[in-house]
């Protein structure tokens, strides 16, 4: 299971992690490619439902640089992990950084850290944006509903594979 | 938990940099297990003892 890849003691071996790396700035890339080609080709073709009028503009604006910055995060991706694949020093270098376990520790607290000032700040969010507009409060609820509900479906994964 | 990891490292005159390589860390690490600010995993425990030399408990000293 991935989570299992994930999370595990033993890190996986570093020159798959460096593959799956280039083939997910692949991914990101084709992505950013087709953000890039939707912007442009239906900047004019198609209304924007549910939306101001002024708004279409702004969806092209998001669209484009949302597939501007894929493509060129994609691309730094693959460059980073092709020389890293190719030069011996450097890839021991990385796999040492990567291995390391206190580094791995300092990772997870690092997202779990960032994931309760999150919590925090979505629940301060929510009692301070009541004043200001409803719909706002309602967003925030389900974000921190989702968000709960993944912190629940994580640990009972987590507790079944460990 | 306190260790030897400085003191014997010292005294075979090895530096954090060899260490490090030889148990497949980053100096860092070793600079925060000399400092007592990590405590190493039983896998990184093993690999240090099997590199001194030596029983894990003289190295990485438990205390209750």
């Amino acid at each position: 299971m991935w989570l299992d890849q994930l999370f595990r003691d033993e890190p996986i071996n570093f020159e798959k992690r460096c593959q799956m790396r280039i083939k997910f700035g692949i991914g990101v890339v084709v992505l950013g490619v087709i953000a890039i080609g939707t912007a442009v080709f239906f900047r004019d073709r198609m209304s924007v439902l549910y939306l101001q009028e002024s708004a279409g503009e702004f969806i092209y604006q998001f669209y484009f640089a949302l597939g501007i910055g894929m493509t060129a995060g994609g691309l730094m991706k693959i460059r980073r992990n092709l020389r890293v694949l190719k030069d011996p020093a450097l890839k021991k270098r990385g796999e040492v950084a990567e291995t390391d376990e206190r580094n791995r520790l300092l990772g997870l607290r690092c997202w779990a850290y960032a994931g309760y000032s999150m919590f925090l700040l979505l629940y301060l969010g929510m009692l301070a944006s009541g004043f200001i507009s409803v719909t706002v409060v309602r967003t925030l609820m389900v974000v921190s509903a989702v968000y709960a509900l993944l912190l629940f479906l994580f640990r009972r994964m987590l507790n079944r594979s460990m | 938990m306190k260790n030897r990891i400085q003191e014997l490292r010292k005294e075979q005159k090895i530096r954090q940099e060899d260490l490090a390589d030889a148990v497949g860390v980053t100096r860092q690490t070793i600079i925060s297990l000399e400092n007592g600010k990590y405590n190493a995993s039983l896998q990184l425990a093993h690999k240090i003892a099997r590199y001194f030399r030596k029983p894990i408990e003289e190295i990485f000293l438990f205390e209750e």
